[in-house]
C-alpha cells in the first residue's frame, strides 16, 4: 500500500510529540511526517496523556519543562498505564542531573535544545531498527 | 446558491449530501457570531468531534490557545465578512488535543446583504507542507554548495542557451551574467566544439551515448578577451524531456597545469642532474673499463703492424686473429660509450617492455665497474619466470645504478663483501628486484627519512640518490622499501609492473 508520496508498505512508527512551544512542536510535525513518520502532535501534555489513542503509539516525545506537567511524571503516568514504548525527553535545561533522573524513570534518549532534528531522527532510526532486529522487548 | 434554491428537492437533497459527505474536506456552518450549526462527517473523521458534541459551541474550539489568546476566532470572521471570503493556513485544534496544518477558508453566506452566516471548509494540507519544508532544506543546502564551491557554473537549456551564470562564471570568463545570459553557450569555447555544441546537445536529446554527462572531461574554453584556457567540465542533467536544464561546473585548470607542468619539469631536471653527477663520480672507473679495451686494440695493431713489416713465414690466419681481436676490443668500448651515453641522455618517460635481465645486466655493468677489484662478489639470482617488465629502461637502469653502488660503497670497510641481486614473480601482477648487501647497514635514525630528498648519511651526500629512485619507482606504478635483516646489512627492494602479467590471466 502507498498513498503515492509516502511508502507505507511497512508499518509507519507511531510517534507522539507534546511540547507547549508551537515552533519546536509543529516543525517536528512536518519534519517528522516528511521522514515518514506517523506524528501526532499535542498542544498539552494532559491533552496527550487524556487520549486513548495514545496508548499505540510506538514512541513518544516529549519537552520536559512544561505548564501542565513536567516531562517524567507525564512518562510516570503513561508507564501505570501500561504502555512500553520508547520515549525521547528533549529540554531547554539539559543537565547530568537531569539526564540521570530522565533516565531512571524511562526514558531512552535526552536531548538538548536547540539543535534536537538529527539527534530525534537518529534516535527514531534507532528504534526501527531495534524492531526490526526483534531484539526491543517492547514491541509496538 | 440562489440557482440552488431554486425549489429543486432534489437537488437540495443533493447539496446537504455533498455537505455531510464531502471528503477530506471539514465542512461547518457557523452562525454570524462565530456558533457552529453544522459539521460534516469529515469534521467528525478529522478533528474527532461528534456533531452532539460541538453544535452550539463557538468555533473557538478548533483554535489553539495562543491564537484564542490572539483573538482570531473573531478576527478571521470580521476579514471573511469584509472580503466576502478569506483564506489562510492555520494550525487546527483536534478534540484530543493534537493539532494538523490545514488550509481554511471561510466564506460569509449573505442574502440580501443580510450576513447569515459563515460557511468554514478546512483541508489537511500537513504532507504538502512537510514536502515543502523538505525541498525548501534542500534548495537552500544547494543554494549553500553553490555559494561556497569555488567551480564556476553555468546553467543551460536543451537549446544550449544560457539561464544561469555564476559569479565565479563571470570572473573566470570576464562576462557579466547580464550580458551572456540567452546566448548559445558555444560562445565561451573555441572551435571545433564551438560548430559542434549544438549537435553534441542533440545527439544527446536523441537518446545517444553521453559524452561528457556524468563523465566530466577536461576541454577548453574562451574568454572574453579571446585567450583559451583547459578546464574541468562536469555536467548534470535535471528536468524532463523537452524542458532539461544542464549544469556545467568547471574547475579553470591553468594554474592546476601550470604548476604541474613546472613540478614535471623539476622533476625531470632533477633526475637528470643526479644522473650527470652519478656519471661523474663513475667517471674514473670508467675510464679505467675503456683503457682496457683500447690497450688491448692498441697492442693488437701494433703486433699486426710489425708482422707486416715482416710477413715472412707469418701464417695469414695470425693477422686476421689478431684483427678480429682487436675489432671485438674496439666494439666493447663502443659498447661502453654508448652504455653511458644513453644514461646520461635525458629521456622523457617511455614505457616500454623489457627483458629485465638485460636491464640488470646493463645496469651492473655501469654500477659495477672495478667493484670485483675491490672484493666485492656479487651473486646473481634471477627469477626465470620473471622475464619482462614494463618500465622506461634508462630511468630504472638509475634506480639500478643508485642502489648498487651504495652497496658496494656501503661494504667498503666490511670484512665479507657481497652483493646479492635477485628477482622474483609475485602473484600480484608484480616483479620484485630486491639488492642485498653485507655493508654497514643504516643507522636507526635515518631509517624513517630514508627515501626523502636531502637525508644522508654519506659525508658528501646531496641526499637525492634514493629519492629519486623513489620517485622513479613510484612513477612505474612500483614501490621501493628497504629491510634490515638481523645479520647486518640492508635489502633494498623495489617492485615494477609484470609485462607478462595479464597473459598469465588470459591463460
Amino acid at each position: 500500500m502507498s498513498d503515492g508520496l509516502i511508502n507505507l508498505d511497512v508499518k509507519r512508527l507511531k510517534v507522539l510529540v507534546t511540547d507547549d512551544e508551537a515552533g519546536i512542536r509543529r516543525s517536528l510535525q512536518l519534519l517528522l511526517h516528511a521522514k515518514g513518520y506517523d506524528a501526532h502532535c499535542y498542544t498539552t501534555a494532559s491533552a496527550l496523556l487524556a487520549d486513548h489513542e495514545a496508548r499505540s503509539a510506538d514512541c513518544i516525545i516529549a519537552d520536559y519543562n512544561m505548564p501542565d506537567i513536567d516531562g517524567l511524571s507525564l512518562l510516570q503516568a503513561l508507564r501505570k498505564t501500561g504502555w512500553h514504548g520508547d520515549a525521547i525527553l528533549i529540554t531547554a535545561y539539559c543537565s547530568d542531573d537531569l539526564t540521570r533522573r530522565a533516565k531512571a524513570c524511562g526514558y531512552a534518549e535526552v536531548i538538548a535544545k536547540p539543535f534536537i532534528r538529527r539527534p530525534i531522527l537518529d534516535a527514531l532510526q534507532r528504534f526501527c531498527e531495534c524492531r526490526q532486529a526483534g531484539d526491543c522487548a517492547h514491541q509496538g | 446558491m440562489d440557482e440552488i434554491a431554486g425549489g429543486n428537492a432534489e437537488l437540495s437533497d443533493l447539496v446537504r449530501l455533498a455537505f455531510a459527505q464531502s471528503a477530506k474536506h471539514v465542512q461547518l456552518i457557523l452562525d454570524p457570531h462565530g456558533k457552529i450549526l453544522a459539521l460534516n462527517g469529515e469534521g467528525h473523521r478529522a478533528d474527532q468531534w461528534a456533531s452532539a458534541e460541538c453544535v452550539g459551541s463557538s468555533h473557538e474550539l478548533f483554535y489553539s490557545s495562543e491564537e484564542m489568546a490572539a483573538g482570531l476566532p473573531d478576527i478571521d470572521l470580521a476579514t471573511a465578512a469584509r472580503e466576502d471570503g478569506y483564506e489562510r493556513d492555520m494550525w487546527r485544534l483536534r478534540r484530543s488535543g493534537t493539532e494538523y496544518l490545514s488550509r481554511m477558508t471561510i466564506t460569509a453566506l449573505r442574502h440580501e446583504n443580510t450576513l447569515h452566516g459563515f460557511h468554514v471548509i478546512a483541508r489537511d494540507i500537513t504532507h504538502e507542507a512537510a514536502i515543502r519544508a523538505v525541498n525548501d532544506t534542500r534548495e537552500q543546502h544547494l543554494q549553500s554548495i553553490l555559494d561556497t564551491v569555488p567551480d564556476a557554473m553555468i546553467v543551460i537549456d536543451e537549446l544550449g542557451l544560457i539561464v544561469s551564470f555564476s559569479a565565479a562564471a563571470q570572473r573566470l570568463f570576464g562576462y557579466e551574467e547580464s550580458e551572456v545570459v540567452g546566448c548559445n553557450v558555444s560562445c565561451l569555447m573555441p572551435a571545433p566544439d564551438k560548430e559542434r555544441h549544438d549537435d553534441y546537445i542533440r545527439h544527446y536529446r536523441e537518446g545517444g551515448e553521453p559524452r561528457i554527462i556524468g563523465i566530466g572531461r577536461t576541454v577548453t574554453g574562451r574568454r572574453r578577451d579571446g585567450t583559451d584556457f583547459p578546464m574541468h567540465l562536469s555536467v548534470g542533467v535535471a528536468g524532463h524531456d523537452g524542458d532539461r536544464v544542464f549544469t556545467g561546473f568547471i574547475r579553470d585548470l591553468s594554474e592546476k597545469e601550470r604548476d604541474d607542468l613546472k613540478m614535471r619539469e623539476l622533476q625531470a631536471e632533477l633526475i637528470h642532474v643526479s644522473r650527470l653527477s652519478a656519471m661523474g663520480t663513475m667517471a674514473s672507473t670508467l675510464a679505467h673499463e675503456l683503457n682496457q679495451p683500447l690497450t688491448a686494440v692498441a697492442n693488437y695493431l701494433e703486433e699486426t703492424r710489425d708482422i707486416l713489416s715482416d710477413p715472412q713465414g707469418t701464417p695469414m690466419a695470425i693477422v686476421q686473429e689478431a684483427l678480429s681481436e682487436a675489432a671485438k676490443e674496439t666494439f666493447r668500448a663502443g659498447f661502453i660509450v654508448r652504455r653511458l651515453r644513453e644514461f646520461v641522455a635525458r629521456g622523457e618517460v617511455d614505457k616500454n617492455v623489457e627483458d629485465l635481465s638485460q636491464v640488470i645486466d646493463d645496469a651492473a655493468q655501469l654500477a659495477l665497474a672495478g667493484a670485483k677489484e675491490r672484493g666485492v662478489r656479487t651473486l646473481v639470482n634471477l627469477d626465470p619466470l620473471a622475464k619482462h617488465v614494463l618500465v622506461d629502461k634508462v630511468q630504472i637502469q638509475q634506480v639500478l645504478v643508485n642502489l648498487l653502488r651504495n652497496a658496494v660503497e656501503a661494504m667498503a670497510s666490511s670484512t665479507v663483501r657481497d652483493l646479492h641481486i635477485a628477482t622474483c614473480k609475485r602473484p600480484d601482477g608484480f616483479i620484485e628486484i630486491s639488492v642485498r648487501d653485507t655493508g654497514s647497514g643504516v643507522a636507526a635514525e635515518i631509517r624513517p627519512r630514508l627515501f626523502e630528498a636531502f637525508v644522508s648519511s654519506k659525508i658528501d651526500g646531496m641526499g637525492l640518490g634514493l629519492s629519486i629512485c623513489r620517485t622513479i619507482v613510484e612513477a612505474h606504478g612500483g614501490r621501493i622499501a628497504a629491510e634490515y635483516p638481523d645479520d647486518g646489512g640492508t635489502i633494498f627492494k623495489f617492485t615494477l609492473i609484470d609485462a607478462n602479467a595479464e597473459e598469465d590471466d588470459e591463460r
